[in-house]
């Protein structure tokens, strides 16, 4: 590619991205996710040698099932759901074992912890449009329920971190309708 | 270059060569770059331009020894823009729309390195620089989620190690 063409191609990459929520029933394969994810960690202009950000993959049947029960404990410690646990337990677990992979993002909640979320972001940001390119979709989830107790400990988060989202990941079926940004004109002051 | 390879060898540019830097270059860079995700379509970022006399006095009014790091990048880059978050008294608000901007700021940087424009991407508590947040205009209501010194550049300088994933990464 020409740099020209490199511009363009990223420009519209940047552009025709969507958030993604509703996926293929195709599996995807986590050395994939691993190696797109490596390329996004290169992208990042990071000032720091030991990075303190990690990450927790569930692609697999198990470990994905391991998660809906975990994602119901911290619901019901939130007080939802607390009636009807059954049904809502296997809706929940049908809901989750249809998503092909999740990426839980972790950072340090100490420190100079903006630059670690900053970080964070940025990779999340470079990832989604590498799988963006392979016809892999991606949505952020920052609900609440993520920084319950109960769901920290059932995924292994320490005391001292902090999840910054967990990235829905899965083949694109249909792109949805796109939205229309402000230009950046209107938001830009020069001194 | 493909897009893998681009962002494999993407790498922080902090000396810039005396090559102008024009503002359409930059709106145009911005223009893409806000078709970043962001909850509820808030479209969380306002961008602060700074060139010539206005970036020295921004320059002038940082404590060195306090920010040696924003000094070197406000000194060296042609062109500086800050980017800020609205800061907002509901933390998931406030913790997504920070996230957003640090996604719209990747954009800037990939956009950029693209085209041989680089970046380095200053971020740190600048609460106490006064002065520099009065002339440059943010507000109490907002944080600065980064400040972006920009430029082309003559020599590549190297890329550090990246670190590995293999301690940072579970999979189940
Ligand atoms: C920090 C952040 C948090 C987000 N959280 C959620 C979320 O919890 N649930 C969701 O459905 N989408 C979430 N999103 C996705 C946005 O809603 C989405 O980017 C927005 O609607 C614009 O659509 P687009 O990404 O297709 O351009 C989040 C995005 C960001 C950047």
């Amino acid at each position: 590619m020409s740099a020209t063409q490199q511009k363009s191609a990223l420009s519209q990459l940047i552009r025709k991205r969507r958030s993604i929520r509703s996926f293929a029933k195709r599996d995807l394969s986590p050395e994939l996710i691993v190696e797109l994810l490596q390329a996004a960690e290169a992208s990042v202009l990071s000032t720091d040698q030991e990075p303190s950000h990690r990450f927790l993959l569930l692609a697999s049947p198990d470990g994905k099932a391991k998660a809906a029960s975990i994602v119901m404990d911290a619901y019901s410690e939130q007080g939802l759901y607390k009636w009807l646990p059954n049904k809502l337990n296997q809706l929940m677990a049908d809901r989750i074992a249809q998503i092909p992979a999740f990426l839980i993002a972790i950072a340090k909640d100490r420190g100079e912890k903006e630059r670690e979320r900053a970080t964070v972001s940025a990779v999340l940001q470079s990832l989604t449009l590498l799988a963006w390119e392979r016809g892999i979709g991606a949505v952020w989830n920052t609900e609440s329920f993520m920084h319950k107790p109960s769901f920290k400990l059932g995924v292994g988060v320490q005391e001292d971190e902090r999840i910054v989202t967990i990235l829905y990941l899965g083949y694109c079926e249909k792109v949805p309708k796109t939205k229309p940004r402000t230009p950046a004109e209107k938001k830009l002051t020069y001194l | 270059m493909s897009i893998l390879s681009l962002f494999r060898e993407a790498r922080e540019v902090r000396r810039f060569s005396d090559r102008p830097v024009s503002r359409e270059v930059i709106l145009s860079i911005l223009e893409d770059a806000v078709w970043a995700p962001n909850h509820k379509l808030r479209e969380p970022w306002r961008f602060i331009y700074a060139e010539g006399a206005a970036k020295i006095k921004l320059t002038d009014s940082v404590d060195a020894s306090k920010h040696p790091r924003l000094v070197d990048t406000l000194t060296q880059a042609p062109v500086v823009l800050i980017v800020t978050s609205p800061v907002n008294p509901d933390e998931r608000i406030d913790s997504d729309d920070f996230g957003a901007v640090c996604c719209l700021i990747q954009n800037i940087q990939l956009l950029g390195w693209a085209q041989g424009l680089g970046m380095a991407w200053e971020l740190a508590d600048y609460s106490a620089c006064e002065e520099l947040l009065a002339l440059s205009g943010v507000r109490s209501d907002e944080r600065i989620a980064g400040i972006l010194g920009l430029g082309f550049f003559d020599s590549l300088p190297e890329k550090p190690a990246v670190a590995g994933l293999d301690d940072r990464l579970e999979i189940w």
